[in-house]
């Protein structure tokens, strides 16, 4: 039977992780926190969609898809999937603890963050079946440890719970915090 | 498809009053974190209401205890009415969260999470064989460790809350009191 490319494993990811919030937010604030985060973890940044949507009586709504990519190797990269959606959304002016006024939003928020690895990034062992059972195998029997036991960790615990850190302090959800910080390492 | 059987079903805990939220689910991840269970957080939502705020927070962290079998401990809270309140503390003022609070813990073992064995009904047959007949003292071994690690959480959870308490010793406990 031949290979299909669904059959090679070169793309295994983590779960999805979900915030959603109603309240009040800085919208600038999150935002750039967001991409500047990714830019100072080197990352490359990509804002795949922006959708805005015509308001109805309860707000505007908004949809951002974001990828990010990270080449760690010549064959491998991390690619952290972000879908962002805001709905019921309005501006606000909001009077800070010093007597300073700033317009927010006030609405709701959802949030999804989602990551994979990408293996053979550039594509050399896609030229013929052979290489790509080649790539196949390397994949699933040599690689997967690596995978399960470093790489996921990586990604998974320090990326991606990182930004999700990030974005409960910038929210001021109560459950802010991050206990895994240290998981895969101390040296960031 | 991988095996997954419910070994703790719905321990719940209840309380209405004084704590330290934050400090909660912060104590709820540091006992994860020493435990080497890998965080999983399915529901993170918050929302502000006009009787005060709702948390849902939903967890599902699971350990890897060999290559067949993994624990996955299953936590939802959910908080209604949070409100901020000055409370003192050790005889200094401090701001502690006033609200209600469900939690409801749930233990699984998950049985061939690498799905080797599931290919075909005949190597499914031979797995449910391997285990409830030859590995059954093992499983009943696993069964009983993720019985304990739910315990223990539970107990955490006592004391972060200063409830009245009792201690059981899990491995006196038939596995079907749960």
């Amino acid at each position: 039977m031949p290979l299909k490319v669904t059959d090679v494993y070169d793309k295994p990811g983590t779960p999805t992780a979900f915030i959603r919030y109603k309240g009040i937010w800085d919208m600038q604030d999150l935002y750039q926190t967001m991409v500047d985060w990714f830019r100072r973890r080197k990352f490359k940044f990509y804002e795949r969609v922006y959708k805005h949507k015509h308001p109805s009586p309860f707000g505007v709504e908004r949809q951002y898809v974001w990828r990010a990519e990270r080449k760690e190797s010549e064959y491998m990269q991390f690619i952290v999937d972000i879908y962002y959606h805001i709905y019921d959304a309005y501006n606000v002016d909001v009077v800070m603890p010093d007597g300073a006024k700033k317009t927010m939003v006030k609405g709701r928020l959802w949030l999804e963050f989602k990551g994979n690895i990408q293996y053979d990034w550039e594509k050399r062992w896609n030229e013929n079946v052979f290489y790509a059972e080649l790539k196949n195998f390397f994949n699933k029997y040599i690689l997967r440890k690596k995978w399960e036991q470093i790489w996921f960790h990586q990604l998974w615990t320090r990326e991606i719970h990182g930004l999700i850190a990030l974005v409960k302090e910038r929210l001021k959800m109560e459950s802010e915090g991050f206990e895994h910080r240290y998981k895969s390492g101390v040296h960031k | 498809m991988s095996d997954l059987r419910i070994i703790v079903d719905h321990m719940q805990f209840e309380y209405k009053g004084l704590f330290d939220l934050n400090n909660l689910f912060k104590t709820v991840d540091a006992w994860l974190f020493e435990r080497v269970y890998e965080k999983r957080t399915n529901k993170n939502f918050e929302e502000n209401t006009p009787t005060g705020k709702f948390i849902e927070w939903e967890i599902a962290s699971w350990f890897k205890a060999t290559d067949y079998i993994r624990n996955i401990i299953k936590i939802r809270m959910l908080f209604y009415d949070l409100k901020k309140v000055e409370a003192t503390r050790e005889k200094e003022k401090a701001k502690v969260t006033q609200g209600r609070v469900i939690m409801y813990f749930d233990g699984y073992i998950e049985f061939d999470y690498l799905h080797y064995w599931d290919r075909h009904p005949v190597l499914q047959f031979l797995r449910t064989l391997y285990d409830k007949f030859i590995f059954k003292a093992y499983t009943e071994r696993f069964e009983q460790r993720l019985t304990y690690d739910v315990h223990q959480l539970y107990e955490l959870i006592e004391k972060h809350f200063n409830v009245y308490r009792h201690y059981r010793v899990v491995t006196k406990v038939p596995h079907f009191a749960h």
